[in-house]
């Protein structure tokens, strides 16, 4: 427990270094830059938009949108693994297609979702969609494709039905490919969500964020920046949970 | 489909099919107040942007620009993540941070660096480098932190000094892992680089291209920035992948 | 064609009509295709082997005993020729008969007790009763206490107890081993050897296994059966009648097992 501790404090010392540093730099003025405030600054911040309810409609605005997003996405993405992985005519009819869509950033798609899609929340919630698509599809796919023939065979010894074989082997054997895969497609939403509010969003923490950056308020982007971090955090740990305890028995040995 | 004479890979079926109804769309008038670019329109804008050279401007900018802040953030990378999955100490003082760091989505990063660095170059090279940075040092840490107890006890008992061991053991037992934070990076320097040229708009780049044709509302231009940022992107993927293959011969 | 129709019912016949022939493996040919060439692994195979009997199969590497025995099992299908199995031809697996694979090949997501209750899946035994015939034959293989262990937590001896537990589940007619016993260090080759040989003494099968270790095919066997290599035929099928329980160290044992010997270096000249 003390020794615990102890590593928590030693993890603490940069930050803590750093960021008095910062704010003795900034108090003293030892930059001209008016721009780069000090951390203490940061803070009054955050806690004047949290009182407001601003910081919080924010937070639910673009909590919102990659929810919506990353369960269409995310479920078309599955759905799309899951039948090709198990049938190779669908493999052969959309995976090389998927395969060539896949290598372009969603970023770059951006730009051709607003003249098809507009501003509004259509825009957002095609681009986040996605974004989840692809890497829970291709997890999903693999995931299903590359099931070891040898538990495959086990299943047909026992005389498994083709939906016994699915259920209790191919199942459970992608299951976590398939969980790591909607940990990215959850992670890259996030990603693309700012940057789909910074384009084009009266709402949301990136658009919060591409607001502070006008008015030349660094204190509110930074904001921004723990904000995003920490609900990614929140995201990545609540997934992670979710993909141990669905493969246990990976860890074991 | 042989019967036809034509002998037609059931993956081009969704493509072809893709491609005609984009066609048709494209002549059957508008959709969204946006007048869709016929195919013909965008092959030949992309022809007269090949001619015009400012393809080649566009295309050579951008992965100047890639290269540059990859080999900043991928050094900055290696050297990071040796330090913190070589030493304890290190690993306990700087980890915590650098995971805190690595939880920020790429993108929240941009309206940061406009604000330190400006508009140009800096900004977009600084974006280019973290993202580079952050996989190749997390992998970098954890592979040189996951060589095995055996390899490490072969270079004691060999004698092996601490640098030499380092560098005959661990090193070539992490490059895998390191490989494949490279490989991490370079794909996440090249959506960064083009999230930062799309929002940090200034000079030529394959993301400015693209901005610049939805302010014209040119999809034929935005269409041809997509593809060959797709190809590229591919082509860096590609490029990497021979890079580890000559470099992991030994594992088969 | 009535003549035709005729003829394989009269051969079918005769094929149920054999007494105690537990599987009749009948001019049975396995090729398979390397680089678009047919590469013939079996050639011809014929054995007969009666309801009870202890097969021992040996034969160098690649000399295609497994492939025989998955064609035994139904997981594999003849070019020509065909497999009997309790007198029906085998088209595919079946609960008649248990496998046991040389990687244990437990499934790593479930539990001991759930990969021995996995077997009687497909006869829709409820999940409660599966539990309780899966700790029996757990118990039986001498696993109690390890019931909800996962494979990565168990030995290697263990988890090929329980790989036998869950062949076991199903009371197959038939056995068939491949070398199940080929990965495991040899004192707990040894145990497990002296514990096939209890289980088979208590509740008696055909059982065929295959093994390059010629001590534990004399040790098992009624019939050791050996395999030529390229394409696998049956190069000679040697009786065994030592008395059981064997003792390893017997005149009789020692003689046999040297006999078997000179017939594998013989082989690799
Ligand atoms: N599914 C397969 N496809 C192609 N070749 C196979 C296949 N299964 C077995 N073989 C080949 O058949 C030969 C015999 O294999 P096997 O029956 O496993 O031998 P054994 O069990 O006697 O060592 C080997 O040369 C092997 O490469
Ligand atoms: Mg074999």
């Amino acid at each position: 427990m003390a020794r615990a501790l102890s590593i928590v404090g030693i993890g603490a010392l940069l930050p803590v270094v750093g960021l008095s540093f910062w704010e003795i730099a900034a108090r003293a003025q030892w930059t001209q830059s008016q721009i780069l405030v000090p951390p203490s600054a940061v803070f009054a911040t955050i806690v004047e938009f949290w009182q407001s309810g601003e910081l919080l409609s924010d937070i639910v605005a673009s909590t919102c949108r990659v929810l919506i997003g990353f369960l269409l996405g995310g479920s078309l993405g599955f759905v799309f693994g899951i039948t090709a992985g198990l049938d190779r005519r669908v493999e052969a009819i959309f995976a090389p297609t998927f395969h060539v869509l896949r290598q372009i950033p969603v970023i770059a798609w951006l730009p051709l979702l607003v003249l098809l899609a507009g501003f509004g929340e259509g825009f957002k919630i095609l681009t986040i969609s996605i974004a989840a698509f692809f890497p829970i599809g291709l997890n999903t796919l693999d995931g299903v494709k590359n099931v070891s023939s040898k538990y495959i065979e086990v299943g047909r010894a026992l005389c498994f039905s083709r939906r016994q074989i699915i259920a209790r082997i191919i199942w459970p054997a992608a299951l976590p490919a398939i969980m790591n895969g909607a940990r990215l497609s959850l992670s890259r939403s996030w990603m693309l969500v700012v940057a789909a509010e910074l384009v084009a969003s009266t709402t949301g923490i990136g658009h919060r964020m591409d607001w502070g950056r006008q008015l030349f308020q660094i204190d509110v982007v930074f904001m921004g920046v723990l904000v995003t971090g920490c609900m990614g955090l929140l995201i990545d740990v609540a997934v992670r949970g979710l993909a141990r305890r669905a493969s246990r028995w990976t860890e074991q040995a | 489909m042989q019967s036809k004479g034509i002998y037609l890979p059931r993956g081009l079926l969704l493509p072809v099919a893709i491609l005609l109804a984009w066609e048709v769309a494209a002549h059957a008038g508008r959709s969204g107040g946006v007048l869709i670019a016929p195919l013909e329109q965008i092959a030949s804008t992309a022809f007269t942007l090949a001619a015009g050279g400012t393809m080649a401007v566009d295309v050579a900018a951008t992965i100047a620009r890639v290269m540059s802040g990859f080999v900043l953030g991928a050094v900055a990378g290696l050297l990071f993540g040796s330090v913190i999955g070589t030493s304890r100490a290190a690993d306990w003082l700087a980890s915590p941070t650098f995971n805190a760091v690595r939880q920020v989505p790429l993108t929240g990063w941009i309206p940061v660096a406009a604000l330190l660095f400006g508009i140009g170059e800096g900004a977009k090279l600084s974006l280019i480098a973290l993202a580079a940075f952050c996989p190749v040092a997390l992998n970098t840490a954890e592979g040189l932190a996951g060589v095995s107890q055996s390899y490490r006890e072969l270079g004691r008992s060999l004698n092996f000094s601490g640098v030499t061991s380092w560098w005959r053991i661990l090193l070539p037992a992490a490059t895998p892992q390191i490989f494949t934070g490279l490989k991490h990076g370079i794909a996440f320097a090249w959506i960064a680089a083009i999230a930062a040229e799309l929002l940090l708009t200034s000079g030529p780049g394959l993301g400015s291209m693209i901005e610049g044709g939805t302010a014209l509302f040119r999809l034929d231009i935005v269409m041809v920035g997509v593809c060959l940022i797709g190809a590229f992107g591919y082509a860096m993927a590609v490029a990497m992948e021979r890079v580890e293959a000559r470099f992991l011969r030994w594992r088969n | 064609m009535n003549v035709r129709i005729d003829d394989r019912l009269l051969k079918n016949d005769s094929e149920v009509r054999r007494v105690g022939v537990a599987i009749s493996v009948d001019h049975v040919s396995r090729a398979f295709d390397i680089n678009g060439r047919p590469l013939a692994v079996l050639h011809d195979i014929s054995l007969d082997i009666t309801a009870g009997e202890f097969v021992v199969i040996v034969g160098a590497s690649g000399c295609g005993k497994s492939t025989l025995l998955r064609l035994i099992a139904g997981l594999d299908m003849p070019n020509a020729g065909a497999v009997f199995v309790g007198g029906s031809k085998v088209v595919g697996p079946g609960l008649d008969r248990g496998i046991v694979f040389q990687d244990h090949r437990l499934l790593p997501w479930l539990t001991a007790e759930e990969n021995v209750a996995a077997a009687l899946i497909a006869r829709g035994v409820p999940k409660a009763e599966r539990l309780d015939v899966a700790r029996r034959y757990l118990a039986l293989v001498g696993l109690t206490g390890f019931e909800t262990a996962y494979p990565s937590q168990l030995s290697g001896g263990m988890a090929q107890r329980a790989a036998i537990g869950r062949a076991l589940a199903n009371d197959p007619d038939v056995l068939l081993l491949d070398e199940p016993l080929g990965a495991l260090d040899a004192l707990t080759r040894l145990k497990l050897q002296n514990e096939i040989v209890r289980l088979s003494a208590k509740n008696p099968k055909t059982i065929v296994l295959v093994t390059h270790d010629i001590e534990e095919a004399v040790f098992f066997a009624d019939r050791i059966v050996v395999m030529d290599a390229k394409p696998g035929r049956i190069r000679r099928i040697i009786p065994v009648d030592l008395p059981r329980p064997r003792d390893r160290s017997s005149p009789g044992f020692v003689a046999l097992r040297s006999a078997v010997l000179d017939e594998f270096i013989d082989e690799t000249h």
